[in-house]
């Protein structure tokens, strides 16, 4: 079966139709009696305001550039490790002098929760929460 | 990267140094394309299709290739906002351009209404045309010359050409242009108002 061939919508031909008949008027004719400085100075404050509608959302696509960077950021550095990795790690740390930890209460706790503990001190570990740990 | 960054194209800097050179004639042309162009927007009035495009350019999304006509590049892209947000009246979930046939919308549970007829034209397409063929023939009327000048024009064809085919010379051209302008002044959004 064809498929009708669309008809070109008569509004978009003529808006390529009547810009070229604009252009080739003169400038006194499109003007039509308007004062020129009038217009002039509408047309600049549009622009202006433009202008600075475009500075807003330049600004907020950054914001949302940077929170997804931020979110993507967040993700990489989270660590990919298993419970049983994680309670490994803290069974060793619980021998370090630097921690105090239970290592008693490594049994008792979800797998969750050990994952969770993992991760603050391996923030720990890498300077994150060092002056918190300091101030203490 | 914004499009604007691109070497082929101008700066955020040289977008606004440039536009804030138009002169008033320019600007005139703008917005007597820009009320053309709004026409079927819903909601949008000219100066919002010019405004939008200014901040598009200004803001960096669209870009303005070097060597391309201010005028033209403002228009292109009032054309290209204006086509966007026409396709997303049709697809949209309310079509503001139905016209409902009041006998016909009591009568019929009909299935098929809605569907496109074999050549590909709905009903609301059918109505629009017609709407706005008409609005713009009221523009026109009372000047045969300006009413055939615009028609000529939907069909693709330039003031010129018409002037060719009709042996007008080159000072009755021009005075049926400007009377064309005048009478499309007034243009308002068709499928508003109707």
């Amino acid at each position: 079966m064809n498929t009708p061939k669309q008809e070109p919508d008569a509004f978009d031909t003529l808006f390529d139709t009547y810009f070229e008949e604009l252009m080739a008027m003169s400038d006194e004719e499109v003007l039509d009696g308007a004062d020129p400085a009038i217009v002039q100075k509408e047309g600049l404050a549009m622009l202006e305001n433009a202008i600075a509608e475009a500075g807003k959302r330049r600004l907020a696509r950054a914001r949302s550039q940077l929170d997804m960077q931020n979110d993507h950021q967040s993700e990489i550095a989270k660590p990919v490790v298993s419970a049983q990795a994680a309670r490994d790690f803290l069974k060793k740390a619980s021998n370090d002098g630097r921690y105090t930890l239970a290592a008693r209460s490594l049994a008792e706790m979800s797998d969750e929760d050990v994952l969770g503990l993992y991760e603050q001190l391996k923030r720990l570990e890498n300077g994150d929460g060092a002056s918190k740990a300091e101030a203490e | 990267m914004d499009l604007a960054e691109s070497a082929d194209c101008l700066s955020l800097d040289e977008v606004a140094a440039q536009l804030r050179s138009l002169t008033s004639s320019g600007w005139m042309r703008l917005r007597a394309m820009a009320r053309l162009g709004a026409q079927g927007l819903q909601g949008w009035k000219s100066d919002d299709l010019l405004n939008e495009a200014l901040t598009k350019l200004c803001e960096g999304t669209r870009a303005w290739r070097r060597g391309t006509h201010m005028l033209v590049t403002v228009k292109v892209l009032m054309h290209s906002i204006a086509s966007n947000e026409r396709k997303k009246n049709k697809t949209g979930p309310i079509d503001w351009n139905v016209v409902i046939d009041a006998v016909q919308a009591g009568a019929s549970h009909d299935d098929s209404l809605g569907e496109s007829f074999s050549d590909g034209l709905t009903p609301e397409h059918f109505a629009d045309g017609r709407m706005q063929m008409e609005y713009l023939g009221r523009l026109v009327c009372g000047d045969p010359d300006a009413r055939m000048l615009l028609m000529r024009l939907l069909y693709g064809h330039s003031g010129a050409e018409v002037a060719a085919e009709f042996e007008w010379d080159a000072k009755r051209i021009d005075a049926v242009r400007k009377r064309l302008a005048t009478r499309l002044r007034p243009l308002k959004n068709l499928r508003t108002t109707a």
